[in-house]
């Protein structure tokens, strides 16, 4: 009797057709590739290389990157699986974000563990774990499914960064990175907690609901607690997107990991924790108390502190480097810096919520770029002989004209030079602060403006310094290159999205810009500025048809 | 008179175990305590939530506080395939000993 009741209401509470389960089939297709490639796996004649696997992965990432082209319209209006999951645009957007740059790096993968006598399946297999936690962490509509996520995302990758068992370096890159990861998760999880005991409740729509209550009612009885939660929490992102002061794990993390591997943290990662941060921050921390608004202490105040350290850090360290991926972390240091501007402006007032769209379209210039550029470095690499300083650039270009062309591509984008898709990332970050600016009259936005523009030209020097050596000075030591057919078909993919996303890259913003719009669950301030952009849109492609 | 623990007891606790495990991360040197004291940072981050849980007569935290014990083993797990890994190399497992990348 009882079993059966609880049948009856659970059969209440599904919903028609199961149309919740859209939701997650993007992460499923992953998740079914994945259990499929186990199964290969175990079929699969010792001795042999396993290019063929890198391959069918890559084949699985690009069926769910389609899905989420497929799925593009038929977002959910509601929280699925009970306020567990969204599924609009937004996540959409982000779920083929992942897969694209994962597809990227597993394809320059393959030499490069047979150079160092790894050439094992679960590599390509955590991997794909890691993208299906990505998939539900743009998703998640809880810290619950946020939390578990991210630990999905993490654990794997804290395996491949130690994934060359004969290397040393490799094996301490792991290490750290798997200490400094914890800690931030374990400062997070507090965040958490401390919120739940605030609020009562994980969910981010509830959050904002009860601190509307709390925080614009006379008794601020739990602000203490939300603030610190809301500050631990924070970090726990910081820490993702590598931003000062929860840098320090990168470099070395970067310089030990197996080096396409590093392309894809570099980028999925940060592009991932931004859509947490700003699905988080945007829906559940709404209030203005919470908001502060430069130097009015809350959480904008801390990410204009990150935005302000990450870009001077990250470019004046990067000066000094010479080891070329140690050079690559500190600047991705500072691409977190530029992000966060872009992250600063757009939220600090729901007014200004739709120049989001920036942080997007940016994170989709920096992937290619970045993930292009270590998948050239990788070319260049074998055991005992990989490309580390600068000397060892000397004359590559020349000798590998190829490799040198897409290169100067990746590097002109990271430096932000037209007609590459950086500029134009860079670009529109800039404009949406001065945009604020305009419109606020706060001063602070436009000295986070100019010291982002000041320090991008110091980024053109070390950018342009791999250029130097590469094609002007004479070569050290001789470097095979690994001729491997993957790898250069995805760095060419790279250098050509670099370089169309930067003459047409009206595609893209709209995208990025529809997929702003579309995100779901939000305050009502910000909802009246997203029915304003559209209503504006309407009206701009109205007088075009005209 | 009996007494009675509150809410505020357990949160004092959790707080002061929580930073126990912050404070040894930081000024420790062996790899296995380090896991030690995230471990404890992480149980710490339990208790907080039960606390809540039962004060609010929820269920939410009590469910929280599973699904961190299930990843906290996860996270064990290849906590301790990493250590044995560098201690192949190293023949020892101090974090002074990670000398290879730096600067």
């Amino acid at each position: 009797m009882n079993l059966l009741s609880t049948i009856t209401t659970l059969a209440l509470l599904t919903p028609p057709e199961g149309a919740e389960f859209v939701a997650i089939v993007p992460g499923a297709i992953v998740t079914l590739v994945a259990i499929a490639f186990i199964i290969v796996d175990v079929f699969h004649r010792q001795g042999t290389p396993r290019d063929y696997l890198a391959y069918f992965s890559v084949v699985g990432l690009a069926v769910a990157a389609g899905s989420c082209w497929y799925l593009w319209d038929s977002g959910l209006e509601r929280a699925a699986f009970f306020g567990m999951l969204y599924f609009d645009q937004f996540t959409l957007f982000f779920s083929a974000l992942a897969c694209v740059t994962a597809a990227l790096a597993i394809m320059c993968s393959p030499p490069i563990l047979q150079a160092h006598r790894m050439d094992r399946g679960e590599y390509y297999l955590l991997i794909l774990f890691s993208v299906v936690g990505m998939i539900f962490m743009a998703a998640s509509a809880d810290l619950l499914t946020l939390f578990i996520s991210l630990e999905l995302m993490s654990i794997p990758i804290y395996v491949v960064a130690g994934f060359l068992r004969k290397d040393v370096r490799s094996a301490e890159a792991s290490m750290k990175y798997f200490i400094l990861g914890s800690i931030s998760a374990a400062l997070m999880l507090y965040g958490i907690a401390l919120i739940y005991g605030a609020t009562g409740t994980t969910n981010l729509e509830y959050i904002a609901n009860n601190l509307a209550l709390y925080l614009d009612g006379s008794g601020h009885e739990a602000y203490g607690l939300v603030m610190l939660g809301m500050v631990l929490i924070m970090s726990g992102f910081i820490f993702k997107i590598a931003g000062v002061p929860f840098h320090i794990w990168a470099p070395d993390v970067y310089t030990g990991s197996p080096t396409p591997a590093v392309g894809f943290m570099a980028t999925a990662f940060k592009a991932i924790a931004f859509a947490a941060l700003i699905r988080v921050f945007v829906i559940a921390f709404p209030s203005e108390v919470l908001r502060g608004g430069f130097f009015g202490l809350g959480w904008i105040d801390i990410a204009y502190f990150v935005a302000f350290a990450s870009m001077v850090l990250g470019n004046l360290v990067a000066v000094v480097q010479n080891n070329v991926k140690r050079m690559l972390a500190y600047s991705s240091i500072a691409h977190a810096g530029y992000l966060m501007v872009g992250f600063v402006a757009a939220n600090s007032h729901p007014a200004f919520y739709l120049h989001n769209d920036a942080i997007l379209f940016y994170l989709v210039t920096y992937a290619f770029a970045v993930v292009g550029a270590f998948g050239v470095l990788g070319y260049f690499s074998r055991q005992g002989q990989n490309v580390e300083t600068f000397q060892d650039l000397g004359n590559l270009g020349l000798k590998h004209p190829f490799m040198g062309l897409c290169m100067g591509v990746f590097m002109f984008s990271a430096a932000g030079f037209p007609p590459t898709a950086g500029f134009l990332g860079k670009f529109y970050i800039f404009r949406s602060g001065v945009d604020v600016y305009a419109q606020t009259a706060e001063l602070a936005i436009l000295v986070l403006v100019v010291v982002g523009v000041l320090t991008s030209v110091v980024g053109a020097f070390y950018y342009l310094k791999v250029l130097v050596y590469m094609y002007m000075k004479p070569e050290k030591r001789v470097f095979e290159p690994i001729r491997h057919k993957g790898t250069r078909l995805a760095v060419a993919i790279c250098a050509v999205m670099t370089l169309y996303i930067g003459l047409f890259p009206a595609r893209t913003i709209d995208i990025s810009r529809d997929a702003v719009m579309d995100m779901r669950g939000v305050s009502a301030e910000v909802a009246e500025t997203i029915e304003r952009g559209e209503a504006e849109l309407e009206r701009i492609r109205g007088s075009e048809e005209d | 008179m009996s007494w009675e623990p509150t809410l505020a007891h357990f949160l004092i606790l959790s707080a002061a175990v929580f930073s126990i495990g912050l404070v040894g991360v930081m000024i420790r040197r062996n790899a296995i305590i380090l896991f030690m004291c995230i471990e404890l940072m992480i149980n710490s981050v339990n208790l907080t939530f039960i606390a809540f849980a039962r004060y609010r007569f929820e269920m939410d935290g009590h469910v929280f506080a599973f699904f961190i014990m299930a990843v906290a083993a996860a996270e064990a797990a290849v906590a301790l395939a990493i250590v044995i890994h560098v201690f192949r190399h190293k023949r020892g497992v101090s974090v002074d000993d990670m000398q290879a990348l730096k600067y």
